[in-house]
């Protein structure tokens, strides 16, 4: 089983942390908007196939219990009833995916699955992942690694993942409260025998994101020209493993939240995206 | 994101959204392909400028340049360790050329196998390799280009230093649409 690199590219979004359900969700469609443009502005045709790897559902079914308490302690008060419900379901997200729970453990599986459909059907494959869902994607593409059928050293051709976009990581964070470590520090699998390849994980992020510095309030984050918290926290690191990680600083105008969010209409993963499938 | 959320994140927003305005800097050129065509190219970047929510100045450029050539795919210069704007390598590429200390482009004598992720290209102001807060409005740019790729010739312009014209600024559009390469020089 190899990859056919005349077939159509396949893109899969992988979204953060999220209220409401799946059907609300339309990464894929951000994803296919930038790279639509990235392509016709530079007069350029190729197939491609955007898809979304969706786990509200999973962790919504993962809070049931929380969401009946909430609804218990809020009786005849709607409107705390939709505070707290709101705070289980953004704060729960959070912590499936920091303690790695039997739903995370299940979201890793799904994800896993969906990439390995496409290796399958020999099409190459890129993965763009936001705020939260950079750590599964992270951690799916190190298992993948780790496992001798795939990433075969400079043989492209095994490589399930031919590279990785993060948007807005708090993979950089590394948090302890109450002694639980949040966001743990990965250790990387090498992709073995790789001479001249590198796995590329491109790593986009604005200093007034919250989500990447921690900074509540949104105050600018300290960085080292275009290394941010991951690149400090990964970098060292990931060369020996044949992980070629870049560090991209990226300016939106918007502050707080608003930059957490304004990834995706960045023309620059666009362009990127296409630099890495068809460059 | 049901109604309160979004009126809270709102709110929140417009609290904490202080002064700050993203431009856009560009400046147009051309390259040569290895076939011998020319093709309009642009090099674009953002800038935050402003205030932040509690009045203190801000401002931040993108670290990455990015050249946008038209019929071909956008070559992406990002910072290097040395903090200077470099053109990362990829698979099977070839190092044919570097710059010499007076900025102009030498041929090495035997072409250099690279690994992934070496320089294969720099941007100059006035024969000088430079980082992304060195250029400025008005400044004229030079691209150089220094591998090539026989299994995949397309990958780069023709090796060699291309001239831009000076660095224009325009206040970013609301939809954020990058430059679009192929309006001439």
């Amino acid at each position: 089983m190899t990859i056919d690199f005349k077939k159509p590219a396949h893109i899969l979004a992988v979204h953060g942390v999220q209220t409401g359900e799946n059907k609300n969700i339309k990464c894929d469609q951000q994803v296919r908007s930038l790279l639509m443009r990235s392509l016709s502005d530079n007069h350029l045709e190729k197939q491609f196939l955007v898809d979304s790897y969706l786990y509200e559902d999973i962790n919504d079914d993962a809070q049931k219990f929380y969401t009946y308490l909430a609804s218990a302690l809020s009786a005849g008060k709607p409107l705390t009833g939709k505070a707290l419900k709101t705070v289980i379901d953004l704060a729960g997200d959070v912590v499936t995916a920091a303690s790695n729970t039997s739903t995370a453990r299940k979201i890793r599986a799904k994800l896993h699955k969906k990439i390995l459909a496409s290796y399958k059907a020999n099409n190459q494959l890129i993965i763009v992942a936001h705020s939260l869902g950079t750590i599964y994607a992270m951690d799916v593409i190190n298992e993948l690694i780790a496992n001798d059928q795939y990433f075969k050293g400079d043989d492209k051709a095994t490589w399930p993942v031919q590279g990785f976009i993060s948007m807005g990581s708090p993979l950089g964070l590394a948090l302890e409260i109450g002694g639980a470590k949040i966001f743990e520090k990965r250790e990387l699998h090498s992709v073995t025998n790789a001479e001249v390849s590198l796995f590329p994980w491109h790593n986009y992020f604005n200093r007034l994101d919250p989500i990447v510095s921690g900074n509540i309030f949104g105050t600018p984050l300290e960085i080292d020209g275009a290394k941010g918290p991951v690149e400090m926290r990964y970098g060292p690191t990931v060369l020996g493993s044949n992980w070629l990680l870049k560090g991209h600083v990226v300016t939106s105008g918007q502050q707080w939240l608003m930059a957490h969010t304004a990834y995706w209409n960045n023309p620059v993963i666009g362009d990127r995206m296409v630099d890495m499938l068809w460059g | 994101m049901n109604r309160y959320t979004k009126l809270l994140a709102l709110g929140m927003s417009a609290f904490l959204s202080g002064c700050i305005s993203n431009y856009q800097y560009f400046a147009r050129g051309e390259v040569t392909t290895v076939a011998n065509e020319r093709r309009d190219a642009v090099m674009y970047w953002q800038k935050d400028e402003g205030r932040l929510w509690y009045g203190e100045k801000y401002q931040q450029t993108d670290s990455d340049i990015n050249i946008r050539i038209c019929q071909e795919t956008t070559k992406i210069f990002a910072l290097s360790e040395e903090r200077l704007l470099e053109l990362p390598s990829k698979s099977g590429d070839v190092k044919v050329a570097r710059i010499d200390d007076t900025g102009n482009l030498v041929n090495l004598e035997t072409a250099e196998q690279l690994r992934e992720g070496s320089g294969c290209g720099l941007i100059l102001v006035e024969g000088k390799a430079v980082d992304n807060d060195a250029l400025q409005e008005g400044m004229r740019p030079e691209v150089s280009i220094l591998c090539k790729n026989d299994s995949k010739p397309e990958r780069y312009p023709a090796v060699r230093v291309y001239q831009f014209n000076a660095v224009e600024r325009k206040k970013s559009d609301d939809d954020r649409r990058a430059p679009n390469p192929c309006l001439g020089p």
